[in-house]
């Protein structure tokens, strides 16, 4: 018996197209369960002005960790905002991760820091500490700045862990825009629960083009740049129907370095962040629920639904680039690292559903996808192709791309509705039918090449040039 | 007439107050938040001043300071929602007049203005 | 596929040559059912914008109608009661929304304002009869209907039958239970904890942070004995209890919370410690210094936190040689509290520290 090409074709033809439905089938499910998700946060949350009544009460003290690499453009105002934060009791912790730039010697002057005699110990081994500096003056008496030998930002959040004096953490990103009661409801999944909660995270949204003032989102603005504006809707799939969909099944794998909070003993229990990967984030939390699984310790892992914490996203095509570089690098080595789970009843539903929905769909999809377009070039060159088939089939898959954005786009008009301007709606539209065609394709080779980076071993973070975001986006 | 700088972010109670010490005879002005009152107190002179705690961009502790320096002779009613000791004893050592506590009584509020500027 | 399949599509495939393939016939059809959901989506979102947009206005205006009138009813002496707010009722009282929006209006004057106008704020929202909307929406079987009733209920101080709220403390919906619990604490007039006899489940501290709002803001009986519940069978109750003790100087309770220093559950053992600290109960130093070593890291940071509060260094010492090797973040408290009880050697305690370090390490 022999397999012509044609039967490979055949064959392989068949393959794309139950990947492609199943993946329609996995985007279904999380939007009906996302749905379900926003409706009964909807409804659970117009009661008694909590916040007021949180501001007054002993909620347990949180130690906010900022990492910072060569930010002094920006840090005093960054760090003077995150000092003005509405929540009981909290101390700042900046890890200045050994900058080129002068960002300490800014803080000190600024905030009137001494050296301090600090007590501290390794419970995370980390690069060394030079020095511990605290305000003399007693206005910035919850301020702690470590300066540190340079090692990545894995390893500052770690120094921080080990240096903090609260038993919950909370991780930030220096220059993202938190809303005014962001911290009281992050807190809020600790406090409202049965099970011993690990960590919670929040929603970010694009800052990019928002007026924003002493560290506040005054208005919500749609960016002017298409790449930003895509990101959007990206963001919008991300938290509103992938994070709502997977927090409602308890399969949250990722809560977003650039806000959330963590349980500092388990945090540490599980061996901190993990300086090896580009993607610690992801990679700590995967490890903190492996661990109290495999511990068999009821837990839970909060989610809040509230746009939480304002970001600037890439304007840049480069830097979008790196950036998804380094994102797929950080979920293949999260993954990698935690193949055992893959597929393991064990874990429950980390086991059977989020890790292989990560494997499959997060991971996998811009492979098959890139093999699918060889694929597709290798029939051309054989002269095999069917145009109908081909051409039909390209429109099943952008109508679905469109149809997924859309349907991402009427959750935020049902749920949140942060663009309140008539314009920024119709745009967005647009937007999403440009998506698949103009800036799919990019992200997907940036992603290819994440995994080609990978592969031969680079290690770069990518940095990120920011344009001063407090700066620019002033009316 | 006397001018009462009210400092609060709550519309609501903005409201209620502001019609309550208009009714007692008192010209009203808002600050919906710190920074503005901050700006009120450079352009204006005011008899008495009424700030919640809890304000945006400029907290209540750094406003009150600042008066307590410059414009020490302009008496400070606190309007908080905070009932922690530790929070009143600092307004009070700050050198505030008097600390009411959110839910308040407009007309208990009343008579100590009264008090306050007579 | 072929149940989507099976519906008839011929009209749409009629526009295309008749012997397409199957595969190329259900691409067509896949098309065409995802655009007509994305139109459809697009049409849904644009007619929510100008729903959401039209509900808004009303309610605003509706807000703004009642900021009015109840500033005038409040403070206004000339403002004649009687024949304005019958006209209130009569015009602007009707539809559901507006409704619902006077409630929430009321109760959020209500939330900011105490004594006399907190009074005829209650008596406002029975003359205008908000008080059998909520009882109709109490009977709703939508738990977010039964938890807002309860809340607007108990706010606004409005008696219903107890025993159709009792089940309602167990109720699988967490604000329905909450909004219960708070509702028999704002109207008992003794006893407001009784309730915590019947929960099913544990409290969270997010309850327990509500109940200790609506004891002290808005029970106005006589305190309860909390050392009445330093026994349940539910260990988040004997925990709140315990604070309950403290918060509110039960010193007389002192000798009910020292037997729990040996109960079983961790938290328990380091809330007593915390509540005899606030009690300022120097005694207890002794015990928690014996102690000491069979306990848990978490109980050992909270007794060295209980002598930093009452102890001397004296104390502090006693533990030194008691805290393992490994056991370094309970060094770094030790070191740190030294540090405060001997503030001028601040110093040499640091360098004591580090040497300590450099010795394990």
């Amino acid at each position: 018996m022999s397999i012509t090409f044609d039967d490979i074709a055949d064959i392989a033809s068949w393959l794309f197209l139950v990947y492609g439905i199943l993946i329609c089938l996995g985007y279904l499910f999380s939007a009906i369960f996302s749905i379900f998700e926003i409706r009964d946060y909807k409804r659970s949350n117009n009661y008694k002005d909590e916040i007021a009544l949180l501001q007054a009460s002993e909620l347990p003290p949180v130690s906010i960790l900022a990492p910072a690499y060569n930010e002094g453009l920006n840090i005093v105002e960054n760090v003077r905002s995150l000092l003005t934060i509405n929540y009981p009791s909290f101390e700042i912790v900046i890890i200045n991760d050994g900058s080129k730039d002068d960002s300490l010697e800014r803080l000190i002057e600024e905030y009137d820091l001494e050296k301090q005699d600090y007590l501290f110990h390794y419970f995370i081994k980390t690069q060394t500490i030079r020095g511990v500096y605290k305000s003399k003056n007693t206005a910035f008496k919850n301020l702690l700045v470590i300066d540190k030998e340079n090692g990545g930002k894995a390893d500052a959040l770690n120094t921080g862990i080990n240096v903090c004096t609260h038993d919950i953490i909370c991780c930030i990103d220096v220059d993202c825009i938190l809303e005014y009661d962001a911290m009281l409801k992050l807190i809020k999944p600790f406090l409202n629960n049965r099970k011993k909660v690990i960590a919670s995270g929040g929603v970010i949204r694009v800052a990019n083009n928002c007026v924003i003032e002493d560290g506040r989102i005054l208005e919500v603005r749609l960016p002017d740049k298409f790449v930003a504006r895509v990101q959007v809707i990206e963001y919008f799939r991300a938290f509103l129907m992938g994070r709502m969909a997977w927090s409602r099944v308890d399969g949250l794998l990722l809560i977003s370095g650039a806000f959330g909070m963590f349980d500092k003993q388990i945090a540490i229990e599980a061996g901190g962040y993990n300086h090896n990967t580009v993607g610690e984030d992801m990679e700590l939390l995967v490890r903190m629920r492996r661990m109290m699984r495999e511990k068999k310790i009821p837990y839970k892992v909060g989610f809040v639904p509230d746009p939480l914490c304002w970001t600037e996203v890439p304007q840049s095509w480069e830097i979008l680039k790196r950036q998804r570089n380094r994102w797929t690098r950080g979920t293949a080595e999260t993954l990698l690292l935690h193949k055992k789970m893959i597929f393991n009843p064990k874990y429950g539903v980390l086991g059977m559903l989020s890790t292989p929905f990560w494997l499959f769909f997060e991971w996998m999809a811009p492979l098959i996808e890139f093999s699918g377009s060889l694929f597709f070039i290798c029939l051309l060159w054989f002269g095999l192709i069917s145009w109908e088939f081909f051409l039909t089939f390209l429109f099943v898959v952008y109508s679905f791309a469109v149809l997924f954005s859309i349907t991402a786009l009427f959750f935020e008009e049902y749920s949140f509705q942060q663009y309140k301007k008539p314009k920024y709606i119709f745009t967005l539209i647009g937007t999403a039918f440009l998506e698949p065609i103009v800036y799919h394709p990019f992200v997907m080779w940036s992603a290819v090449r994440g995994n080609w980076d990978l592969i031969i071993g680079k290690k770069s973070w990518g940095e990120m040039t920011r344009t001063g975001l407090s700066k620019s986006a002033k009316k | 007439m006397k001018k009462i700088l009210v400092i609060e972010d709550n519309p609501m109670v903005i409201k209620s107050l502001q019609f309550k010490l208009t009714k007692d005879g008192y010209d009203v002005i808002i600050a919906p938040d710190g920074r503005e009152a901050l700006k009120l107190l450079k352009d204006a002179t005011y008899d008495l001043i009424l700030t919640d705690l809890n304000l945006p961009f400029v907290t209540g502790n750094e406003l009150i300071a600042y008066v307590k320096e410059n414009l020490p002779a302009i008496p400070i009613i606190v309007l908080s929602t905070s009932t922690q000791e530790n929070i009143i004893m600092d307004a009070f050592n700050m050198g505030v007049e008097d600390f009411i506590t959110k839910p308040f009584s407009p007309n208990e509020l009343s008579l100590r203005v009264k008090r306050l500027l007579s | 596929m072929a149940v989507i399949y099976s519906i008839d599509f011929d009209w749409l495939l009629g526009f295309f040559p008749d012997d397409l393939p199957f595969v190329i016939e259900a691409n067509i059809v896949m098309t065409f059912i995802f655009f007509v959901f994305a139109v459809f989506f697009v049409g849904f979102i644009i007619l929510l914008r100008i729903f959401k947009n039209f509900r808004n206005k009303k309610k605003e205006e509706q807000r703004l109608l009642l900021e009015d009138i109840l500033n005038a009813y409040l403070f206004d002496e000339e403002f004649d009661k009687e024949r304005e707010l019958q006209k209130f009722k009569d015009e602007h009282l009707n539809k559901p929304l507006e409704i619902k929006i006077a409630i929430k209006e009321i109760l959020l004057f209500h939330s900011n304002i105490k004594g006399e106008s907190a009074t005829q704020l209650r008596e406002l929202f029975l003359q205008w009869e908000l008080d059998e909307f909520c009882k109709k929406q109490l009977a709703n079987s939508a738990w977010y209907s039964k938890s807002r009733a309860l809340f607007s209920l108990s706010e606004m101080l409005i008696k219903v039958e107890l025993e159709n709220i009792k089940p309602l403390l167990n109720h699988k919906q967490d604000e329905v239970r909450q909004q219960a619990q708070l509702y028999f604490i704002k109207l008992a007039e003794d006893n407001p904890l009784e309730f915590l006899d019947h929960i099913d489940k544990p409290l969270t501290l997010w309850e327990e942070i509500f109940i200790e709002d609506a004891l002290k803001n808005e029970y106005h009986g006589p305190m309860p004995d909390y050392s009445n519940w330093l026994h349940s069978v539910q260990n988040s109750v004997v925990d709140f209890a315990i604070r309950m003790i403290a918060k509110f100087n039960q010193f007389e309770n002192i000798s009910e919370l020292l037997p729990l220093l040996e109960h079983s559950c961790e938290q328990v053992r380091r809330e007593t410690i915390r509540s005899l600290c606030a009690l300022e109960h120097y005694e207890v130093i002794d015990t928690l210094i014996s102690q000491f070593e069979e306990e848990t890291n978490l109980v050992k940071k909270t007794i060295l936190d209980a002598i930093e509060h009452l102890g001397s260094y004296n104390d502090l010492m006693m533990l030194k040689d008691k805290i393992q090797d490994n056991e370094w973040d309970l060094k770094i408290k030790y070191y740190g509290i030294a540090q405060y009880f001997l503030p001028e050697k601040k110093q040499s305690i640091y360098i004591q520290y580090e040497k300590e370090k450099a010795l394990l390490l």
